[in-house]
């Protein structure tokens, strides 16, 4: 606004594009207004010629402006020369990056050198967010996945490999494989743990704080985590006050710390403190805290609440405590209306529950029955009773294991249960489709039993009743059929006459059943079926004969007449077989025999060389595993006494063995041949304090996630007490090592006397035997 | 000639030291005492002989190395200035420049203080492109150099400047330039679908009143050059406009499609990291940048390679329904030669649903073929040529061939050689699924012979005898001869040629190959699309260049 100069010819316009001043520019955009101008202009002159003064000023301005916009051109050049300036290039040459950074943008000839360079580096942008395009869907995944166990694993697998992949990374790895395949060779295990704290419903109000988690200042400040049910907060304000005083330990002061604790029985304000009210000051008694938490419960409870309430002659009253508002929500709070929300620090894993048996496979037991109820015979005097609707709830604890008492009791309805009709349904609660069943274990061997109390296979061939029931039956390669047949009816029956025992732990408030006294039965059990004689069939696909063993298979068993006790018993004495491909694997009383077998229409032997594993003979104790397959790979243990072992019999050859499925050859692991002695000696000397008598079972496991065989041998000694030798190893490069070797004994409960002074006998009752006792030399056993 | 050594210090006038001011050490700059100094000795040497003359953009192009970075670029427009600087080089990569001045002389010859430079523009062949070149040096004392300009009218492929000086009749050096192209201005063109609105024609559209007609003014020279016509730059009003609203969708929500500000906005919604370039591109680079960070694939779209197009809903000339069917085939004689199958179309009449049937039935069980040569002379009367020892067939099937007089009846066998058969042989186990009354197309029945007779003495010649349904086994199940006779099969299907060419026509394009300002090509090779002086770099090139006025467009 200075430089207000007055010129007689031409009007100097301040602060205007049209003046040739370097003062501030103010109508850049739009020209002065009429007004604007005469204060800018500074020139009092008549009106009219004002004006025009003013048009001429427009005239100017516009032309002033017209001439900008011809210009447009050089504003673009400058939008683009800015871009260019912003553009950060990746030099490649130090001469390049000082040409680019010297670079005169005015100068067409630099400009035009350049732009080839600022080119390319738009093309990398543009490929750049291509790219993006590309992996947008992967991203997008990612992010989807975020949280989940596949993302975590690959997280943990992407540090690991950036870990390698860094520069700073100064390890030497050495390795044949290229880094790029470390991620496909990374495996990451990721075991989830479970919050199985189960009293989130429902809990108990008298429980301490700790129990959920929970100290001191959050129980204290926090208090609607857990709420008590009064009955008197519904029925009776007076009591209800009453009660609530009585529960401040009122004593007299001046008795001090010798005061006895007194109980009021009437209303008196005065005992009442502000933090008992609302608003935290003494207002009115509709404003105490105590009925606002009656209302609280009233939100939290999923179920009616009822009351009964005696008088000095035990006549009583019955009616509504109140309706729970939201019962839906609150399902799970039968006794407690809890809002319990502060999670459980205690987690379980995996590992501690089993593979199986996880949080997420639990689900609530709702036991549903029928009941009819009737008043108990002995209410007490003078007592309120309240629980939950009793048409809906019985005596039931919820969640909390904590019941109230109810005034009534409740008998079931046996009409809702499943009678004989449901055979191994019976007693099992009537379903209809609305609700959720929960059904118990059936064995296989129940589903095998027909009505004729024979086992069934789907299988086109008939149980013969001379030679047993199907225990087993199962295809070669080529469709040869392969039937076992033992001598057992197999008939598992429901005995509703057992004695049980019962158990009220397990389910608060109700019995379970434990455990039963078997009844004598001649039935095989299944580890009898296991061991017992068999009567193998086998159905020959091309002639559709059916016929034993011994003779469908007689050319394949001609190759072993080299030895005969072997050759009798694979035609008359087999216990077990397996047949996978072509390969049968057969035990019988003292051998167990693998091999292959040529079918083309009829059954022939082949040239390969059998795995024939025989008994140590009679009086030594021996136990052959069962068959593991491991890609392929058959693999059998026996267990032979050494027959220079102890008394206590506790010396033992372990041998390995295993067939391979594919190039049918078999391969000592350890044998007796193949390692010393000192080395059955050093892990196989078994540290029983009893004679062994015999090997009940050995089974032989695969555990593939750790990569361990398992192999289980049950010892007996002659009071038939189980010894288990769990021995634990891994098969690398046809070498065993042991990775776990431990033996399980049961603690002795049996006492010793001695018979040779009087004094022993006289805790046993003694009596005259008949017959004359023979002493079993082997055994060291008196027989009477 | 001669070892020198520089030194230096840090520059240290902004400090004050007191020991210095102390001692009242002079130099400002240099006031601090016990500052560390280095020093750098260098050789300067005898000059260099010349040995090569060397041509670049800018003269960047290495001192003691060679530096390829400022090579003449690879990619020109018509009409662009070409820059380019000549330097005499030494053997050993450094400039020569103790010599005179460069002057461009058609005459190459030494001449006095100045070195007289040949310069020429040559075309693959090896052939002159007439050129004028333009100098620009300056008065610079220095000499071994020439900066100069071109500029070439016309599209060249593989040019290349060469430059030659004559020093004396025994000394001659030459240099050449890389090749370059020089390529239209209009030739990468490309218009976006929908970006083809002609806002002009739509306000014309709207006049309804007299008084605006012939408002040539108006509409044209006022209203129009505010929002632009179906040929304007894509970034006009009317255009930019309307494309936004068509393309709403793709524009922002489709990963694929979407312009860069709503691609880093949908990266951002996955919480990825990622470089965010953060320029703000002028409005012209920012369509090439939105448009060409799309896959080259999805901005050509695709053919439509549909060719099971039969249905012409009773259309009888159509461009696009029923392109795929031929004419229809006189299903009684037309045969096939198995080793020229094709395939032809039936149509089922009461559905009218087509399928697609290959007429190639070495595969079918069963095959019966049928003797082409006897069927191309089929006849009623006997056509008697003795020269060609060859006669007639008769229409029971029968051939009667004439050899030496005698006649030979011959009866007509099917040879699996010539691989005929005719379509009206039509048998259910070709593997047509065509939907046909139960005898029609079966082969499992017998006729039997003439004077045939049963256990009765009735003649049952010519009789048929099916098979029973689905065994070829004998049963006293009648063939209804009427019912199968093949002939029918037409008042089932209709049988058409089938004509396998595509549509061909564009479908889901990114790029309007239909909008006549769409000039970029079929875009067949995605390394031209990409490489350096590609497709790419030639359309971004051409954007900074007419946009910092180097280059006029025609856009």
């Amino acid at each position: 606004m200075s430089n207000l100069k007055i010129n007689l010819s031409q009007i100097i316009i301040n602060n205007s594009i049209v003046n040739n001043l370097q003062d501030e520019k103010l109508d850049t955009l739009n020209p002065f207004t009429f007004i604007e101008y005469l204060n800018y202009a500074k020139i009092i002159e008549e009106d009219i010629k004002s004006f025009n003064n003013y048009q001429d000023y427009i005239r100017k301005w516009s032309n002033f402006t017209k001439k900008t916009n011809t210009n447009f051109d050089s504003l673009i050049k400058t939008e683009f020369i800015n871009l260019f300036k912003e553009l950060k290039l990746n030099y490649t040459t130090y001469e390049e990056s000082r040409f680019l950074k010297n670079l005169n943008y005015n100068d067409d000839k630099d400009l035009s050198i350049a732009i080839p360079f600022f080119a390319k580096k738009i093309k990398e942008i543009i490929f750049l967010y291509k790219n993006k395009r590309d992996t947008f869907s992967k991203l997008l995944r990612e992010t989807k996945d975020k949280g989940s166990i596949t993302n975590i694993k690959n997280y943990i697998t992407s540090k690991i490999t950036d870990i390698v992949n860094e520069d700073s990374f100064n390890v030497n790895i050495i390795s044949n494989n290229p880094l790029s395949s470390l991620p496909a060779k990374i495996q990451i295990d990721i075991e989830e743990s479970y919050d199985n704290f189960n009293d989130y419903y429902d809990l108990d109000p008298n429980k301490p704080p700790e129990f959920y988690n929970a100290d001191f200042n959050r129980d204290f400040f926090y208090s609607s985590n857990t709420n008590t049910i009064s009955g008197n907060d519904f029925i009776d304000f007076e009591k209800a006050i009453i009660n609530f005083i009585n529960t401040k330990d009122i004593k007299l002061s001046e008795l001090n710390e010798l005061s006895p604790k007194i109980e009021i029985n009437e209303v008196n304000d005065d005992f009442l403190d502000n933090t008992d009210y609302n608003d935290y000051r003494k207002t009115n008694r509709e404003n105490l805290k105590i009925f606002q938490q009656a209302e609280l419960v009233k939100n939290l409870i999923g179920t009616d609440y009822f009351y009964l309430s005696t008088d000095d002659n035990k006549n009583f009253t019955f009616d509504n405590l109140f309706e729970g508002n939201n019962k839906v929500s609150n399902l799970l709070n039968i006794n407690n209306p809890t809002t319990l929300s502060i999670p459980s620090t205690a987690n379980i894993y995996e590992r501690d529950t089993g593979i199986f048996y996880k949080p997420t496979k639990f689900s609530l037991l709702k036991m549903k029955g029928g009941f009819n109820r009737i008043l108990k015979q002995d209410l007490k005097a003078n007592k309120l009773y309240i629980f939950p609707d009793p048409s809906s709830f019985g005596n039931i604890t919820g969640l909390s294991n904590s019941k109230n008492e109810t005034p009534y009791e409740f008998i079931v309805d046996d009409s809702v249960f499943k009678n004989r009709s449901s055979s191994f349904g019976i007693r099992n609660p009537k379903l209809d489709s609305r609700d959720q069943g929960f059904y118990s274990y059936d064995s296989f061997q129940q589903k095998r039993v027909g009505l004729n109390h024979l086992s069934t296979f789907n299988s086109p061939i008939p149980n013969i009743n001379n030679y047993g029931i199907i225990d087993s039956h199962f295809c070669d390669i080529y469709g040869n059929m392969y039937f076992s047949y033992i001598k057992d009816t197999s008939y598992i029956k429901f005995d509703t006459n057992q004695t049980f025992e019962n158990d009220r732990k397990i389910f608060k408030s109700s019995n379970t059943r434990t455990s039963y006294v078997k009844t004598l039965s001649s039935k095989l059990d299944y580890f009898d079926k296991k061991n017992t004689e068999k009567n193998i069939y086998v159905l020959n696909v091309s002639t559709n004969k059916y016929q034993p063993i011994s003779s469908t298979m007689e050319k394949v068993f001609k190759k072993y007449n080299f030895n005969s006790l072997l050759f009798d018993e694979l035609n008359t004495n087999i216990r077990e077989i397996n047949v996978v491909y072509d390969i049968f694997s057969i035990k019988t009383d003292n051998f167990t025999l693998i091999d292959s077998y040529k079918y083309d229409g009829d059954f022939s032997n082949t040239s390969s060389n059998p795995l024939i594993l025989n008994n140590n003979g009679p009086g030594l104790i021996n136990s052959i595993s069962n068959d593991y397959i491991v890609k392929d790979i058959i693999y059998k243990t026996r267990i032979n006494m050494v027959p220079s072992a102890s008394a206590h019999h506790d010396l033992y050859y372990y041998e390995f063995y295993s067939y391979n499925l594919n190039d049918k050859k078999f391969n000592t692991i350890v044998s007796k041949e193949k390692n010393s002695f000192d080395y059955f000696n050093d892990n196989f000397k078994i540290e029983i304090p009893a004679k062994v008598y015999s090997i009940k079972n050995s089974n032989l496991n695969f555990n593939s996630k750790t990569g361990l065989f398992s192999l289980t041998v049950q010892y007996l000694d002659l009071n038939e007490n189980t010894y288990l030798h769990s021995l634990l190893y891994r098969i690398i490069n046809n070498n065993l090592e042991i990775y776990s070797n431990k033996l399980f004994t049961p603690n002795n409960y049996f006492n010793t006397t001695t018979f040779y002074t009087s004094a022993g006998l006289t805790a046993y009752n003694t009596g005259t035997i008949s017959s004359t006792p023979t002493l079993l030399s082997a055994d060291g056993i008196v027989v009477l | 000639m001669g070892e020198r050594i520089i030194y230096a210090n840090f520059n240290l006038k902004g400090f004050d030291d007191p020991e210095s001011k102390f001692y009242n050490y002079p130099p400002a700059n240099l006031n601090v005492l016990n500052n560390i100094s280095t020093k750098i000795s260098l050789d300067i040497a005898d000059h260099k002989p010349i040995n090569r003359l060397i041509i670049t953009s800018n003269g960047i192009d290495g001192i003691g190395f060679a530096d390829n970075t400022f090579n003449i670029n690879g990619l020109f427009f018509e009409k662009q200035k070409i820059y380019f600087t000549i330097k005499a080089k030494s053997i050993d990569n450094f400039p020569v420049k103790n010599l005179p001045k460069f002057k461009y002389n058609e005459d190459v010859s030494h001449n006095g203080n100045t070195y007289n430079l040949g310069l020429s523009v040559l075309k693959r062949n090896g052939k002159l492109l007439p050129t004028t070149f333009y100098s620009l040096s300056d008065d610079y004392n220095s000499g071994g150099y020439y900066r100069g300009y071109i500029k070439i009218d016309s599209k060249f492929q593989n040019l290349i400047i060469k430059s030659e000086l004559k020093v004396n009749d025994s000394e001659y050096y030459n240099g050449n330039t890389t090749r370059f192209n020089i390529v239209g201005n209009d030739t990468y063109n490309f218009r976006k679908i929908n970006e083809n609105n002609n806002q002009t024609q739509n306000y014309k559209n709207l006049i309804f009143q007299d008084i605006l007609n012939n408002k040539k003014t108006f509409f044209d020279d006022f209203l129009g050059t505010i929002v632009g016509n179906v040929s304007s730059n894509p970034n006009s009003l009317g255009i930019k406009i309307y494309e936004k609203i068509s393309n709403f969708v793709s524009n922002n929500n489709d990963i694929n499609y979407s312009n860069i500000d709503n691609l880093v906005s949908l990266l951002g919604s996955l919480d990825v990291d990622f470089q965010n370039v953060n320029l703000k591109f002028p409005a012209s680079t920012k369509r090439l940048v939105d448009n060409l960070s799309i896959n080259l694939s999805l901005l050509k779209g695709q053919k439509n390679q549909f060719n099971l197009n039969f249905d012409d809903k009773g259309t009888v000339n159509s461009n696009f329904l029923g392109i795929n069917k031929g004419p229809v085939i006189d299903f009684y004689n037309e045969s096939v030669n198995l080793n020229d199958p094709k395939f032809i179309i039936a149509k089922e009449r009461f559905s009218e649903k087509y399928a697609l049937l290959n007429t190639n039935l070495i595969s079918a069980h069963d095959m019966r073929y049928f003797d082409k040569i006897f069927d191309a002379e089929l006849k009623t009367e006997v056509d008697y040529d003795p020269l060609w020892n060859f006669s007639l067939i008769t229409e029971s099937g029968s051939a009667i061939i004439i050899e030496n007089d005698f006649f030979i009846i011959q009866s007509k066998t099917p040879s699996r050689e010539t691989g005929y058969y005719l379509l009206s042989d039509y048998k259910t186990n070709w593997g047509w699924g065509l939907v046909l009354p139960p005898d029609l197309g079966k082969s499992n029945f017998f006729k039997y012979e003439k004077n045939t007779f049963n256990s009765s003495q009735i003649n049952i010649g010519n009789e048929f005898i099916s098979f029973q349904e689905n065994y070829y086994r004998l049963r006293d199940q009648n063939f209804d001869p009427i019912e199968g006779d093949q002939k029918n099969i037409t008042k089932f299907y209709t049988f058409y040629e089938y004509l396998s060419s595509p549509l061909n026509g564009n479908m889901n394009q990114f790029i309007d190959f239909s909008n006549p300002s769409t000039t970029i090509g079929p875009l067949t090779s995605y390394g031209k699309y990409k490489e350096d002086g590609g497709i790419i770099d030639n359309i971004i090139i051409k954007n900074f260049l007419t946009n910092t006025n180097l280059l006029t467009s025609n856009e």
